[in-house]
């Protein structure tokens, strides 16, 4: 076997004014030509830097210790000393693209938005091969092709806020690969994709590597990623690595106390049970969604005029949230899950449908069609946790927001930016009551607030701090009590565990879990991990482009899923299993709808005719069995909405689509 | 696709600033109105005030019909518009007793002159060493040039402009004050004039960009510190971009935008620290002219030059949207 990157006693420190901080501690790990390394770690890990140092990526103020020792084997043969070399050298300039490529987790931002996405590949290009300037765009142009985009001759022109997310992940593959670099190191590369494109994206990089006999470093903290693509693992931890083994060993039979949690804190969907539907006549509704519709208006600037064209967000989406219950809502970017969170609590106003808010005492509401006046008189009901960008909320028509908050809550995805720096955690907490004007009394707050904290498990002594001082998953949990803090009904916890690493992520989805019980209220638990949702959601939805595909019992859905679109977004996950069989099925083309047939009691569900066009009739939900709906078109013989249920199954549909 | 979008975007500013110059117009002209009193009386009084003869209303109101004054206000308004866009005539100088054509003269040249060295000046040694500042961010380098830049913005500009006379005359000899030597002052333009007149324009432009400078490398230090941390950077950095061509072709290239389109502003603030600096120097300008147009409710004087100087800020600021649009492509399409 030969070594292309062999890395012994690595440590690094950096000078900072709290003084030497050491993110790297003797790390030692290699990698063989052909062979993938997966490094795994949580967040501060030091599993990037690491790597950044065999590059000669690390900021001046980073030191290499003493007795660390970084070679690398070029394509030539010659042998490397990485830390030795000067800063200047041209040999830095080699190793950096032309023989260690590397790709990054955030594809929006990996490429400069003011240069065409071939500008920079040729650049790449013609860095490292001795090719014209017209050469070089050939090259590029093959490169884009090789990694899958449609038109590539034409995508070599386009900047980079024309591509989608995918597409902008693989011309960075594209990029790194075009100068033929001997070993790529993936930083996280999959980790900000949707799941069914993460699934074509490692299928991809591994099929390159293959094909270029290049060796891997793989970092990321989904050890569901690293089963299917790495030969041998290592597991870093606080800058140390813990263990190291082959793939298998070290996730059938890991060794060390940490790899063992770190496993078992993962959510697999495999093997969560998740909690069961909530039947029967004393799980009262909370919340009926009725046929609701959200247009965004699209402007496209023309030479004279600038067109108009509505795109519809949510599409004639009817569901119920019961009390004391958790719908999980699933889908890609872009299927409108937010919106539908955000309609609900009427920070969008959704053009038709209805919101039924139940109330015991004053009677129903429509929150869709609610005045002003009738909204505040729910606040305090209704809450949400929101997910990236405060500002939208904000931007929101601020009284009739504000009047909401107490009744809704938000939970944000991004526990950092999210809450106020110069506001200590008790006022964080304490702003929804205050603002609202819901409570004054200062005792009475205080009252609250402690209540609260304790219900979330915060220490009543931390109240008085500033939130700098607390990690991730402790501010997480104040976002939770914020969102708490006015007693809602009903929460909108829109990707609120996203941002989280897994361990932590268990514990704030535990600790939503709890408080559910404690003071029954109910969730939208917005997420695009489906094994997070599997954990604690009564039942699911699937949206795709603004519609229900499917809706029904989390285990319904989720392990006898019904539509060829939910079984596609199944299969594309990853699980931490290296012998599981990853066949994630692409959908070309979009998806074709099954074709319901309804006789008596029966329900029989079967594939669209081959040439059948899915936009020539309405896609209808058909309840196939209790509570469980799939996207159906309806067959003209069919008798509209059958009372009776299915009692019996038919077999289940066959997936149309192909393996990819 | 993408020319038809960079076309719209230059037409649709082009006619924004077509519009905007129109709108200056009558505001400009609303200014000069706004005195009281008209060009008549302004000019009775001073034509005949001191020689014993009596001016009768009557009298003013000649003049005022000689010179189509009495017309309504709309009509006036075209009259001035329509002499200006035609024959480049800005009316009378009453205080002159000439066109204000000839008042202005090759003052607005000098003016143009300065301003432009002034611009100059202030960016090319801005940024470069904004962005270096940025690349030795916490450095002895950097902490020095953010005490120069705070002295700068402390420095008042008349201050400054005596202290570089002082020195500029011992060591360039005592002939440095105005923008010409004494025996081009008059003559003719001409290649060797022009010459000379480069040789006086470097302190002006040096004092004048002064706090210009310690503003923009601040400016430019803070957001090309911004870019530095950018991950499409470190990116470029992966792929073996040598590191000068990568500060100019990445960070640079964004982290000069709000100086860009900041250029409209500094033609401005430069023409108002203009006449300060122009009468410790010795200089014939249109700041100092405008003011004293204002002293002697000149109006169509101050009109003329008021107009010139909105006027060069509006196409500044037409030119400094392009330069924008062409330095991130992202701007003309409307993201």
């Amino acid at each position: 076997m030969t070594k292309i990157l062999d890395v012994e006693n690595l440590s690094i420190s950096f000078r900072t004014d709290e003084g030497l901080i050491t993110p790297v501690q003797n790390a030692s790990f290699s990698v063989e030509k052909g062979k993938t390394l997966g490094i795994v770690g949580e967040s501060g890990s030091g599993k990037s830097i690491s790597t950044k140092a065999a590059m000669r990526l690390l900021p001046n103020t980073a030191m290499i210790g003493e007795g660390s020792r970084i070679d690398y084997y070029a394509k030539n043969g010659q042998k490397i000393d990485v830390p030795s070399l000067r800063s200047g050298d041209p040999t830095i300039g080699r190793l950096r693209g032309g023989e260690i490529g590397m790709i990054f987790q955030e594809p929006m931002a990996s490429f400069s938005p003011v240069y065409t996405v071939g500008n920079q590949i040729t650049e790449a290009i013609r860095l490292h091969r001795k090719v014209g300037r017209r050469e070089a765009r050939e090259i590029a142009v093959d490169m884009l092709d090789r990694v899958g985009l449609t038109n590539p001759s034409q995508r070599v022109d386009q900047y980079p806020h024309e591509l989608s997310g995918g597409m902008r992940q693989r011309a960075m593959i594209a990029l790194a690969l075009s100068a033929g670099p001997a070993l790529l190191i993936a930083d996280e590369p999959t980790t900000a994709l949707d799941v069914t494109i993460q699934a074509q994206v490692l299928k991809l990089m591994k099929k390159l590597q293959e094909e270029l006999e290049m060796g891997m470093i793989f970092i990321t903290h989904d050890l569901g990623v690293v089963a299917q693509v790495a030969d041998d693992v290592v597991v870093m931890q606080k800058g140390e690595v813990v263990e190291r083994g082959t793939v298998r060993d070290v996730i059938r039979n890991p060794q060390e106390d940490y790899t063992k949690r770190l496993l078992a804190a993962i959510p697999r969907l495999d093997r969560v049970k998740p909690p069961a539907a909530l039947t029967g006549k004393k799980h009262r509704p909370l919340i009926d969604v009725k046929n609701l519709v959200v247009d965004f208006d699209v402007k496209t600037k023309r030479m004279f005029r600038t067109d108009i064209t509505k795109v519809r967000a949510v599409d004639d989406v009817s569901f119920t949230i019961k009390k004391g219950e958790t719908v999980g809502l699933v889908g890609e970017s872009g299927s409108g899950k937010t919106t539908v969170g955000r309609a609900i609590l009427r920070a969008i106003d959704p053009p038709d449908g209805e919101v039924v808010f139940h109330r015991k005492k004053k009677g129903d509401i429509d929150l869709a069609h609610a005045s002003a006046e009738e909204l505040r008189a729910v606040r305090s009901k209704l809450n949400m946790a929101f997910h990236e960008r405060p500002v939208h909320v904000h931007s929101l028509g601020g009284d009739l927001l504000r009047s909401f908050r107490p009744e809704m809550s938000l939970v944000f995805q991004d526990p950092y930016s999210s809450l106020n720096p110069r506001m200590t955690v008790r006022d964080i907490i304490a702003e929804p009551l205050v603002a609202s004007g819901l409570m004054s009394n200062r005792d009475e707050v205080d009252a609250r607030v402690r209540e609260i904290a304790e219900r979330c498990k915060i220490e009543l002594e931390h109240l008085r701090r500033f939130p700098h001082a607390f990690s991730g998953g402790q501010r997480q949990r104040i976002c939770i009590a914020r969102a708490l803090v006015s007693k809602p009904k009903f929460v909108v916890c829109d990707e609120c565990v996203s941002a989280l690493d897994v361990s932590i992520q268990a514990e704030i989805v535990d600790l939503l879990k709890n408080i559910q019980e404690e003071m029954g209220v109910s969730f939208l638990f917005i997420a695009h991990d489906l094994a997070v949702v599997a954990q604690i959601s009564h039942s699911v939805a699937v949206l795709y482009h603004g519609k229900f595909v499917e809706y029904g019992p989390t285990e319904k859905v989720f392990y006898s899923p019904r539509h060829p679109y939910t079984q596609a977004l199944l299969s594309a996950v990853p699980h931490p299993d290296p012998d599981a069989v990853f066949a994630p099925i692409r959908l070309e083309g979009g998806f074709r709808h099954p074709v319901a047939t309804v006789s008596g009691e029966k329900v029989t569900l079967t594939d669209a005719p081959a040439g059948f066009d899915p936009n020539s009739a309405p896609v209808k939900l058909v309840e196939i069995e209790e509570g469980h709906f799939v996207a159906c078109h309806y067959v003209e013989e069919m008798p509209l909405q059958n009372p009776g249920l299915a009692s019996e199954i038919s077999a289940p549909v066959r997936v149309t689509g192909t393996v990819a | 696709m993408g020319d038809i979008v960079l076309l719209r975007f230059t037409l649709e500013r082009f006619v924004g600033m077509v519009i905007t110059m129109a709108m200056v117009t009558v505001m400009v002209f609303l200014i000069m109105e706004l005195p009281p009193g008209d060009y008549a009386d302004r000019y009775a009084f001073r034509k005949y005030s001191g020689t014993g003869v009596n001016v009768t209303e009557a009298d003013i109101e000649a003049i005022r019909r000689d010179l189509g004054l009495d017309k309504p206000m709309v009509l006036r308004y075209f009259d001035w518009i329509g002499g200006i866009v035609l024959h480049w005539d800005f009316g009378q100088a009453f205080a002159f007793e000439t066109s204000v054509t000839k008042v202005i003269g090759d003052k607005v040249w000098l003016t143009a002159g300065i301003l432009f060295a002034t611009l100059l000046l202030t960016y090319i040694v801005s940024i470069p060493i904004g962005i270096f500042a940025a690349v030795r961010r916490g450095s002895a380098v950097d902490y020095g040039l953010t005490v120069f830049s705070y002295l700068g913005l402390a420095l008042p500009n008349f201050l400054l402009a005596l202290v570089m006379l002082y020195f500029a005359n011992r060591w360039f000899g005592a002939d440095i004050g105005g923008l010409f030597s004494a025996q081009y002052r008059d003559a003719p333009w001409s290649a060797a004039k022009v010459w000379d007149m480069m040789k006086h324009l470097w302190l002006p432009a040096v004092v004048l960009a002064w706090s210009a400078v310690a503003y923009q490398i601040q400016t430019v230090r803070a957001t090309m510190s911004d870019e530095l941390n950018k991950l499409s950077v470190t990116a470029a950095r992966a792929r073996g971009v040598p590191e000068t061509k990568l500060l100019i072709k990445y960070p640079a290239r964004l982290a000069i935008n709000p100086v860009v389109s900041t250029i409209g502003f500094d033609v401005n603030r430069i023409f108002s620290e203009l006449p300060i600096v122009a009468v410790v120097l010795g200089l014939t300008e249109l700041g100092e002219l405008l003011l004293r147009a204002y002293l002697d409710l000149d109006m169509n004087v101050a009109g003329a030059i008021l107009l010139m100087l909105t006027f060069a800020i509006v196409f500044m600021n037409f030119f400094s949207d392009l330069l924008l649009a062409w330095l991130d492509p992202r701007i003309k399409l409307g993201a």
